[in-house]
């Protein structure tokens, strides 16, 4: 009985213990994402540790974000015509491919590629950075690893998360194009007819929402397991790198999607 | 501060990793215009020791004085100063990866003044000069040999003319030639820079007899000697005997049998 009884608090004071450590751990990300965006602000000098940043997180993603774009709009233009030739609607399918991506496939998988892609690069590079004394050099050099890492790509993701997101739904539209008009014979005019008179500003300013806040989260997510790589209680050396960037893949993913939930509840 | 004469003291020192105390109360001091040596056993706490004087890791106990400033009582702001005034060469360099070595050994001084990039790579091709590697400014850390690497960690650590180099076991891992040139550029740097501290972390006995002025011994978290060479090389501690005559402790045996029974299975698997 007593034995029982024992058992239940040390289970109990585990529970406790995790829901304190998980808790501790969102306050120290929070704090992290503070600290990282009022650095961003810091000197003039940041404006080209930026565009570099940019350059990764952007321009190098361009390829693989129109390749899934392309695909994920062809994919819904066809499942879209076969569900609603159904129904004798498919002049709308103009509309369905373009609300979903708009509002809900465009930021998500958008995210969901560029976190791994650049996310968890971000999280190796930092990583090794930090086990090899790169990140204790740039202390002693008295410039600010925080401002000098984490910052610049914070900023990044905020810029190029929305534009890559833009970029994703007017490829996918073009892939329901491609499916829809091209392949199954519906009317050009009608296809972009229904775009035009069942979008509206409403639908875009909430994906654009959704694609800041997701880019905040990856870059800060991925940004933070790096940089915490030496602190990891589960490995030490390149282990604790290659197991930091990959909880800075799942739970930017795993968070991506609670968020996403959360936002769409509340724009509804 | 640019009268003040950078001395590094350590009084009472304590500190360590979370709760393990690795360095047990040292006192020392490491002159001004020396090189001075921090000797020691693997693992005896040099490293630490050499992140205290950073400031990358705060004192449990006691105190460092440097350039007669208590360091870690200064403000935010004179502590980044003295900082400022250090430069550091690390075990394997710490150059960033993603940087040519022109843009690593030129970083501070990018990030810290408004010198035109122009005269910045000037001012790194002479310091990439004095460590023989004015022709590797555009290559990446990865296209260089360790050796090369801790000359360009060198280049750096001195591109803001600092008055305090640490180095970290500068000639770990070089083959003879390359540890020989090693010692050789800390003797240069030296005579380039008069007043410079210099602090060398090592366990190389051949580079301490070369370069040494000070020496500093840490054994067991604690300091077993601290003055000159010679005064080093009369001691009659067994332990400083031991260490400089590379004895092994009398208590290490080597393992010579491994057990009949396990080397008749291993020799199986061997024959295989």
């Amino acid at each position: 009985m007593q034995q029982q009884t024992g058992t239940r608090t040390t289970a109990i004071a585990a529970l406790g213990r995790s829901t304190i450590d998980f808790v501790s751990s969102l306050g120290e990300i929070f704090l992290f994402l503070i600290e990282g965006v009022r650095l961003i602000f810091s000197s003039p000098k940041q404006l080209t540790k930026i565009i570099r940043q940019m350059y990764f997180i952007g321009s190098k993603s361009l390829f693989v974000i129109s390749l899934i774009g392309i695909f994920t709009g062809m994919v819904l233009g066809l499942q879209g015509y076969y569900t609603l030739v159904k129904f004798g609607s498919e002049g709308l399918l103009g509309a369905a491919v373009s609300l979903t991506l708009i509002r809900e496939l465009g930021p998500v998988l958008t995210a969901i590629m560029i976190t791994g892609r650049a996310g968890s690069s971000m999280a190796a590079e930092i990583g090794v950075m930090r086990i090899s004394d790169q990140i204790d050099a740039l202390d002693v050099m008295d410039i600010n690893p925080m401002a000098y890492l984490v910052s610049p790509r914070i900023a990044a993701s905020i810029i190029c998360f929305p534009l890559l997101t833009a970029l994703f739904d007017v490829i996918g539209i073009l892939g329901g194009y491609l499916t829809g008009v091209t392949m199954l014979g519906i009317n050009s005019g009608v296809y972009f007819y229904r775009i035009d008179t069942n979008v509206v500003m409403a639908d875009i300013t909430g994906g654009f929402l959704k694609a800041l806040v997701f880019g905040i989260i990856v870059a800060t997510i991925s940004c933070y397991q790096g940089y915490n790589t030496h602190r990891r209680t589960d490995s030490v050396g390149p282990e604790s790198v290659s197991n930091s960037t990959t909880a800075a893949v799942v739970l930017s993913c795993v968070l991506i999607l609670v968020s996403d939930y959360i936002i769409t509840s509340f724009l509804l | 501060m640019s009268t003040t004469t950078w001395d590094i003291d350590l009084q009472d020192l304590w500190g360590g990793y979370n709760n393990t105390k690795i360095l047990k109360g040292i006192n020392g001091s490491l002159p001004a215009g020396k090189i001075s040596v921090i000797l020691g056993g693997s693992g005896c706490g040099k490293s630490t020791l050499l992140r205290h004087i950073l400031g990358l890791n705060h004192p449990m106990q006691g105190k460092i004085h440097i350039g007669g400033h208590d360091f870690f009582s200064l403000p935010k702001d004179q502590f980044r100063k003295i900082r400022r005034r250090m430069g550091v060469l690390f075990q394997d360099g710490a150059l960033l990866g993603s940087l040519t070595l022109g843009e690593n050994v030129g970083l501070p001084l990018a990030e810290h003044t408004k010198l035109p990039p122009k005269t910045i790579r000037t001012i790194v091709l002479h310091k990439l000069g004095l460590v023989g590697l004015a022709d590797y400014i555009d290559y990446y850390p990865n296209e260089l040999s360790g050796g090369m690497r801790k000359r360009a960690g060198l280049a750096r650590a001195i591109v803001m003319d600092p008055e305090i180099l640490l180095c970290d076991e500068p000639t770990s891992g070089l083959d003879p030639i390359n540890a020989a040139e090693m010692d050789q550029l800390l003797l240069s740097m030296k005579e380039h820079f008069p007043s410079m501290s210099i602090v060398v972390v090592s366990h190389d006995l051949e580079s301490l007899y070369k370069i040494a002025d000070n020496v500093l011994v840490i054994h067991e978290g604690q300091a077993a000697y601290c003055g000159d060479l010679e005064g080093l090389k009369k001691h009659n501690d067994p332990y400083l005997k031991q260490l400089l005559g590379r004895q092994p402790n009398s208590t290490t045996q080597p393992v010579i049998s491994l057990g009949a029974d396990v080397q008749e299975e291993l020799s199986k698997w061997l024959k295989k």
